[in-house]
């Protein structure tokens, strides 16, 4: 505490009953410190290590709080100037059960309701048998579709999402097979087995990877479209107008955002540039163009000058002085 | 909470006697043509107390030390404002920030969030009420609902 000898720099205080007055070491009531200060960094019993995570944040919300938000809390630790005890962050045994309980963030209320046990739990298979629901994004290209048709799935729809799903079912179907047969045996085996698994089939002449897949799936989408897969400089028709593909893709993007609702006014080279892929290549050709207009320009005014007009090529100039020797100087 | 029986003074703990000589010389100071200059050298001074830059105002400047606001006087005007804000404070609570501590040449004050643009416009109606309820007693300015004004709500 600083003392002033200067009377004009003594302080005057408003008092609103709050924590402004109150020295740090009282922020927080020696019974909850104690408390905080227990918090260890790793823990055995599941239900301890909920309590601790659940003081953890209190006392850390508490502290932000304190220093005025998370984010200057954080700039005060990185300054070091955080004089407040910080505790351990807990952690819980990495054991297959606890990593269940967690994952499905159980609480002591849930654990009693449905009366797991702990000692003598094991967590439940997911089956892989069982049917998947599928959900059409809203925002695929059937939504076009299905806006033509005033809302209403029509059989060719149904069709094209059926053709998706045969390649996710067909892949799945193989994996299926290589965890059923990883059953029997050891662990140690069974890995090594479903790895040799893997070679085989990668090796095999049917094999299609879920990447490969999508990448012909894509293809085959792309045809649909368009009918056929034209070259980036063919002229196409889109909408009743004759474009090149990059000038209809761009139409084509821009459309799309028109649908979702976002509607763009005049478009910046920027902007034009990301949806074009050609136009970023163009300006870089006709950069290089420039400045090899700008270097011969600058040879010829050399040439000329040096030669009095008697070569028009640098080149030839060049050869003509390599072969120059000390006897045809004085010819 | 109950009053402890010794009240703690941020400002003597923060600001030694060189610091208050320091912001006084400032303040008469002929070596700084303007108030922006006067703000750069408080920086500067102050530059390893854990202080964070707010806001250069016209005749203020603040800085920010846990969650509290430190409202610096760079002229006599600024003077004025502390010690105006200090009195004014208890009074007119709870609609303006508690203001804890004043010596005229440094003010601390309570650490309120800005409101954003469209909560100051979308609230206008309730900033209404509230001028109502001051405007009864005091006249006050730069605090309407206009705009340029949405920096002083928070």
């Amino acid at each position: 505490m600083n003392e002033y000898t200067n009377p004009d720099f003594e302080p005057r205080l408003n008092l609103f009953n709050d924590d402004y007055h109150l020295p740090d070491d009282d922020y927080f009531d020696s019974d909850y410190m104690s408390r905080v200060k227990k918090i260890r960094r790793r823990y055995r019993n599941y239900f301890d290590y909920l309590d601790a995570v659940q003081l953890y944040n209190e006392y850390m919300d508490s502290l932000a709080e304190k220093y005025g938000g998370k984010r200057n809390l954080k700039l005060q630790l990185m300054l070091n100037k955080v004089h407040e005890y910080l505790p351990n962050f807990p952690e819980l045994r990495k054991i297959r059960k606890f990593k269940y309980a967690r994952k499905n963030k159980l609480t002591r209320e849930d654990v009693a309701e449905k009366n797991i046990h702990f000692e003598n739990f094991e967590p439940v298979e997911i089956d892989m048998n069982a049917k998947c629901k599928v959900v059409v994004d809203n925002r695929s290209d059937f939504d076009s579709d299905m806006m033509v048709n005033g809302g209403r799935v029509n059989d060719e729809v149904i069709k094209r999402i059926a053709a998706e799903l045969d390649f996710i079912d067909s892949y799945y179907h193989k994996e299926r097979i290589k965890i059923e047969r990883m059953k029997g045996g050891s662990k140690k085996k069974a890995k090594l087995r479903n790895s040799l698994n893997r070679k085989a089939l990668r090796m095999s002449t049917n094999y299609h990877s879920l990447t490969d897949k999508i990448r012909e799936y894509d293809k085959r989408k792309k045809d649909l479209w368009m009918g056929i897969v034209p070259e980036t400089g063919d002229m196409i028709n889109y909408k009743g107008t004759m474009f090149t593909l990059a000038e209809a893709e761009e139409h084509n993007a821009l459309d799309m955002m028109k649908n979702f609702g976002v509607v763009f006014g005049h478009l910046s080279k920027r902007q034009t540039k990301l949806i074009r892929p050609g136009a970023a290549k163009k300006k870089k050709d006709k950069k290089l163009k420039k400045k090899l207009k700008k270097r011969n320009k600058i040879e010829g005014e050399f040439l000329q000058g040096i030669t009095r007009g008697e070569y028009d090529d640098m080149e030839e100039f060049a050869a003509d002085m390599e072969s120059l020797t000390g006897s045809r100087r004085w010819d | 909470m109950g009053i402890p029986k010794v009240l703690r003074s941020r400002i003597k703990e923060d600001f030694t006697q060189e610091d208050m000589e320091f912001l006084q010389g400032l303040l008469l100071s002929p070596m700084f043509t303007n108030n922006n200059d006067k703000a750069d050298a408080i920086l500067y001074h102050f530059r390893d107390k854990g202080f964070i830059e707010l806001a250069p105002a016209t005749n203020r400047f603040a800085l920010l030390k846990g969650k509290y606001v430190y409202k610096f006087a760079l002229d006599s005007y600024g003077v004025n404002d502390n010690n105006n804000e200090f009195e004014m404070s208890p009074e007119l609570q709870p609609y303006v920030t508690k203001t804890y501590e004043c010596n005229g040449l440094v003010l601390i004050a309570e650490y309120v969030n800005l409101i954003s643009k469209e909560e100051f416009l979308n609230s206008s109606e309730h900033i209404k009420e509230i001028l109502r309820t001051l405007s009864e007693e005091y006249i006050f300015a730069d605090v309407g609902t206009i705009t340029k004004n949405h920096t002083n709500w928070g």
